[in-house]
């Protein structure tokens, strides 16, 4: 080998090796501001419209149970409601609100229906829940509780549509699980496709575009016999450097009884307001201020909580209070009564045997 | 990498720099109805059914059995709310294959 061919190939090795520098670094820095992106999200507040538009196959509903001799829920109906979403670090806070059409559908049908329901979800996965519905005879009772986490309801969707949580994941999703996520390769320059399988099979896939900061544009969860969940942002805003989906899609497609493919629930999420990195976004908004006079049941230790006369929060401290103090009365009452029934026992005369 | 794309990249880094990361932590918990004779039932507790059936811990009381004794009737018409129906079309409760979803109904009780 001459000269000069040596230093060819040298050139070229040089070219190679900058090439896969200047790749690495790219990856990692593409990585580096989708984890950017999803720290912006940690402090957000969205107000938004839900609509549900449903279309059940017929063979489906047929083999649903029915309890109570109630009757068949219509195959196509649409329910909206307005949806607050917060978030905080880890901490949650959902409140919907049926909205007064489909209030009315449900009153028609002569059927009660949750008018609003309050959920929160500490970092710790403690929630807090406050449900009030609207009964056949007009009265709106409510019932709250807590419970610990375990799994989100399958129709959670605003998060997952945020890039904050994986379809069917109990945890928030982190800048560590974003790093372990598999980079796909796709022609469009502008977009970094990221996958990775949950331990039940799921496939995630999870597109973020350059041009709306490393937003989450789309994402699609397909389970292990082909049966996907996708959700479409489009219609971005953009609060500082943070860009927030105008419309959020989610839809499923799965087969039906014909072999046909039907997408039973889409939902449709419609931003009203959005605000990130808010001051007035704080922890206090995380706890459920209880009406007052309402029995709170804690599923954690099936304990009765009353909230008393005023409205107010209730930290686990508060509940292991009241709940010896309860315990406590309880115990002098069953004492006392063991003593009355002593005396009493006493008091009666002797008859002779 | 296009020098606006690093650019682009640099800046949301440097924004981003100061705010950390939190997870949350999950425990345990099952899908449960309420059953029309009291108490609840768990069809996913083990990954086994097509059905799911999640009600809140803030509709418990109404679906406990010492509360079912409180119950009002109304001739048979459903009158409270007592969970929400989910279905599946694979097993283990798959968030991905939701087929149908209702309200559940049941007496409405009060501790």
């Amino acid at each position: 080998m001459n000269c000069q061919t040596y230093l060819k190939h040298c050139a070229v090795a040089l070219m190679l090796l900058g090439t896969i520098i200047s790749k690495c670094s790219a990856d990692s820095l593409e990585r580096a501001a989708i984890a950017a992106c999803h720290d912006q999200l940690q402090n957000v507040v969205l107000d938004c419209e839900e609509t549900r538009t449903y279309n059940i196959d017929p063979a489906v509903a047929a083999d649903a149970p029915l309890h109570f001799r109630q009757p068949q829920p219509d195959l196509n109906r649409t329910e909206s409601s307005a949806l607050k979403f917060s978030f905080l670090d880890g901490n949650a806070r959902f409140e919907r609100s049926l909205s007064k059409d489909t209030l009315n559908y449900w009153a028609s049908k002569g059927l009660p229906a949750i008018v609003r329901q309050i959920q929160t979800i500490s970092a710790t996965g403690r929630i807090e829940e406050l449900t009030t519905q609207e009964l056949t005879n007009g009265k709106r009772p409510s019932f709250g509780g807590f419970r610990q986490l375990a799994a989100f309801a399958p129709d959670v969707t605003i998060d997952i549509a945020l890039g904050l949580r994986l379809l069917g994941a109990r945890q928030w999703l982190s800048d560590d699980d974003l790093s372990a996520m598999q980079e796909v390769a796709q022609r469009d320059p502008s977009l970094t496709i990221l996958q990775v399988k949950d331990g039940s099979g799921r496939v995630h896939e999870l597109h973020f575009d350059s041009r709306l900061l490393y937003a989450l544009v789309y994402y699609r969860c397909t389970n292990s016999v082909g049966g996907f969940v996708e959700i479409t942002n489009t219609d971005f805003q953009r609060i500082g450097n943070t860009f927030i989906p105008g419309t959020i899609v989610r839809s499923s497609s799965v087969t039906d009884s014909t072999g046909q493919i039907r997408h039973p629930i889409v939902f449709t999420i419609s931003m009203k307001k959005a605000s990130v990195n808010d001051e007035k976004n704080t922890l206090d908004q995380y706890s459920i201020w209880w009406p007052a006079h309402l029995e709170l049941f804690d599923a954690r230790t099936n304990d009765r909580i009353k909230v008393g006369p005023t409205t107010r929060p209730f930290t686990d401290a508060d509940i292991r209070t009241q709940v010896a103090a309860t315990r406590a009365q309880n115990r002098s009452m069953d004492q006392m009564a063991a003593e009355r029934i002593r005396q009493a026992l006493e008091s009666q005369p002797s008859d002779g045997h | 990498m296009r020098p606006t794309k690093l650019l682009i990249a640099i800046l949301v880094i440097s924004i981003a720099s100061f705010i950390s990361a939190h997870r949350v932590f999950a425990a345990t918990d099952q899908n449960s109805v309420c059953n029309a004779g009291g108490g609840c039932s768990f069809p996913c507790a083990h990954g086994t059914s097509g059905s799911s059936e999640i009600i809140p811990a803030s509709q418990l009381p109404q679906c406990s059995p010492q509360c079912q004794s409180t119950c009002s009737s109304n001739n048979g018409n459903a009158n409270g709310v007592c969970g929400v129906f989910y279905s599946y079309s694979s097993w283990n409760c798959d968030p991905t294959a939701i087929t149908n979803s209702y309200y559940i109904y049941d007496y409405y009780c009060s501790p």
